[in-house]
């Protein structure tokens, strides 16, 4: 990866103008970075923070979805099922499988019963089994119908930030973090023309086309842009770190299918995450409704709901209550309208959005990567 | 009490909705006033039980101002104890309290919460003045009732107790445990086990100025007779007594005919005797039947394993930014 001493060197500043460039350093604007600059493009990627995957690609539960989520939606299942073989393949190193993850159905409020998850995750191939009995006398039988064993991974954010840093070097990707973009403009001449800021210094560079990848601040950019907005429906979320007791250190909880908790590795921090369907969400806004993200996180000063989750957890799993506190990540997830209603989390991707040449990408889940590069090539 | 205690419990408070719209907002503000002011962190789950009036709509509309507020709806009226019972299997509090709407004080809901905590039981709310609102008829069959209760059936069940409990975590475990369709709280406790505490208080008005809801009489005969056959095997017993006396006396009967037979050479016509026996014996034989018949439709209510409600929706508050154009108060959010 090359640093750039100062602005000045900015690629696509005064020279001849890059082909790509990529705003944005999550998973999708790295991933897409990559695979343009592996076909012989000049690329450059642009960071606000110092360093790449720093937000919604680190704080998230690092679950590769094995399918099991979408006990409703066969496709969606099917499709996430495929992605979760060629995620865990292609980051081999960053992939962790040293737990054991377990699904348990709940006997009240849940939307599917423990035979139809059964059958749903043999009918997409997804490895199930009943869960050994040192399991299961964990929960509380009145409250949970059943426990299944199932094959599901978690990553390791740190070890893909390193492993995309590589490949994003050897590529040939111009990275620049630290880099706000501000503003996506047709150029006089051709191609588009960016704003940059960096160090509180304004800049600019040109470049064929440009790939937006934002996530919850698409509409911050094209807002600025003078473009349209894209609806948006943004969330604050809490991840909780936390120890939880001996007996569920090596293992992975998920709760199905309502209103439930999940408690999951989180092998960045060597902790695990407790995440509740109805507590990890603090507040939810219209995306680009003129409020900044950082006025609006100084507004909510969030407090911790993890009190509440592991409540929760402690009725279905009693050992819950001897589960520590470490910490909570906050972090804003954008969702399409569409996606309110049911979990299915499409990516949406906007070729041309507004002006020729600039192109929205919004990811769902971090393992959906793949459906981007189809999407790119199509 | 006052300052916030309790640091680290989070308090639920169920109340059962039946057609109140009229009375909701005063109710939540009330509430949550309270609940602001004396607790960290806790939960208000309002329980649907098939209003017919704009309850939904109400509620809805205030999903957003209350932090912490839960809204179930059962699609039909399932009656206050299952809605109750809905409101327990998904409550998270270390300490519940349940409340009628337009009824039970919500000022006093720390008290109860105190209580429970340092009795460590059941705290039941007690009208302290309960034959205010009640007619003659309905105090009558009230004495009746636990009479009966004390008396004939052994189930000592404190008197004039109201939907305004407070219970604790453990006490849940115990209480869930129990699926019965037809549930009475104060029995369930009972034959749990479960000790409790007396908390005595007079009910407050109804925000509209109407008056306090009391059971119709004929609601009141037809829980007294639930409770009674649900929680007691006595009736059946008495009736298996008594339907041996009869045999017993039948038998008598019948060695007095054959001894008449033997020992007697000028029968009569005998009709006043014999239509008295036979007509005597139907009777009984019907009153058994009604009772077995009682019984056994109770064991086909238990015996039908139908989930004991269902849950048609259900939404949560969260804390919303003022500029939204379109409220996602739905909780199905994240990738869980």
């Amino acid at each position: 990866m090359r640093e750039f001493a100062s602005t000045r060197e900015l690629p696509g500043t005064m020279s001849a103008p890059l082909d790509h460039a990529v705003i944005g350093g999550g998973l999708f604007g790295c991933f897409i970075a990559i695979e343009l600059a592996r076909s012989g493009k000049r690329v450059l990627l642009v960071e606000e923070k110092d360093q790449l995957l720093g937000r919604a690609s680190y704080s998230n539960q690092a679950r590769v979805h094995g399918g099991y989520h979408y006990p409703r939606s066969f496709l969606t299942a099917n499709r996430t099922r495929v992605n979760f073989h060629r995620f865990s393949d292609a980051f081999d190193a960053c992939v962790v499988r040293n737990f054991q993850c377990y699904y348990a159905i709940a006997r009240e409020f849940s939307l599917v019963s423990a035979r139809q998850f059964q059958e749903f995750s043999n009918r997409i191939g997804a490895p199930v089994r009943e869960a050994p009995a040192a399991i299961r006398r964990l929960f509380d039988v009145n409250l949970i119908e059943s426990v299944f064993e199932v094959e599901e991974f978690v990553f390791d954010a740190t070890l893909l930030r390193e492993m995309l840093g590589q490949q994003l070097q050897e590529a040939g990707v111009e990275v620049s973090l630290g880099t706000r973009a501000v503003r996506v403009q047709k150029s006089a001449t051709a191609g588009l023309d960016l704003t940059l800021l960096r160090n509180e210094i304004t800049d600019s560079a040109r470049a064929r086309e440009v790939w937006l990848c934002t996530y919850g601040e698409l509409n911050e950019v094209l807002l600025e842009s003078g473009l349209p907005g894209i609806p948006l429906n943004c969330e604050l979320t809490e991840i909780a770190l936390v120890t939880p007791p001996d007996e569920l250190q090596d293992v992975g909880v998920t709760l199905m299918d309502g209103p439930f908790f999940s408690l999951m590795p989180f092998p960045a921090e060597q902790t695990h995450s407790l995440t509740h369907v109805r507590y990890t969400p603090h507040a939810t806004w219209r995306a680009g409704d003129g409020v900044s993200e950082e006025h609006r996180l100084g507004d909510f000063a969030p407090r911790s709901n993890f009190r509440l989750m592991q409540r929760d957890a402690a009725r279905f799993i009693p050992a819950m209550q001897r589960c520590e506190y470490r910490k909570s990540l906050f972090e804003v997830k954008a969702k399409l309208p569409r996606s309110a209603f049911n979990d299915s989390r499409p990516i949406l991707f906007r070729r041309d959005h507004g002006v020729p040449g600039l192109h929205c990408v919004l990811g769902g889940k971090i393992d959906s990567v793949y459906d981007i590069e189809e999407a790119m090539s199509a | 009490m006052t300052g916030r205690s309790f640091e680290d419990q989070v308090i639920s408070v169920i109340a059962p909705l039946r057609n109140d719209a009229a009375i909701l907002r005063d109710f939540l503000r009330s509430v949550s006033e309270v609940l602001q002011r004396s607790f960290d962190q806790y939960e208000l789950i309002l329980v649907d039980d098939g209003s017919t009036d704009d309850t939904d709509r109400v509620v809805s509309s205030e999903l957003a101002n209350f932090p912490g507020l839960r809204y179930l709806r059962l699609p039909r009226e399932f009656g206050t104890e299952i809605a109750i019972a809905a409101g327990l299997d998904s409550a998270i509090g270390d300490v519940i309290v349940i409340m009628e709407p337009g009824f039970d004080p919500p000022a006093l809901i720390p008290d109860v919460v105190k209580l429970c905590r340092e009795s460590g039981r059941i705290v039941l709310g007690q009208l302290r003045h309960p034959s205010r609102g009640a007619g003659p008829l309905y105090r009558l069959g009230r004495k009746a009732f636990h009479f009966i209760c004390d008396r004939v059936l052994a189930l000592p069940l404190p008197k004039n107790t109201t939907y305004f409990i407070g219970l604790d975590r453990r006490a849940i475990q115990q209480i869930s445990r129990t699926r019965d369709k037809k549930r009475y709280f104060k029995a369930i406790t009972f034959y749990i086990g479960l000790p409790h505490v007396l908390l005595q208080y007079d009910p407050v008005p109804r925000p509209d100025g109407s008056a306090p809801r009391l059971r119709s009489v004929m609601a009141a005969i037809d829980l007294s007779l639930e409770v009674i056959v649900m929680n007691s095997q006595r009736p059946l017993r008495i009736v298996t007594f008594g339907a041996l006396f009869i045999g017993m006396m039948n038998f008598l009967y019948f060695l007095y005919v054959a001894a008449v037979y033997l020992f007697k050479d000028d029968i009569a016509a005998g009709w006043v005797t014999l239509s008295a026996h036979s007509s005597l014996s139907f009777v009984l034989l019907f009153a058994i039947l009604a009772v077995i018949a009682e019984y056994v439709g109770r064991v086909l209510e238990e015996t039908r394993s139908r989930p004991m409600y269902y849950v048609v929706e259900e939404k949560s508050a969260q804390q919303q930014v003022a500029n939204i154009q379109r409220k996602n108060v739905l909780s199905e959010a994240i990738e869980q």
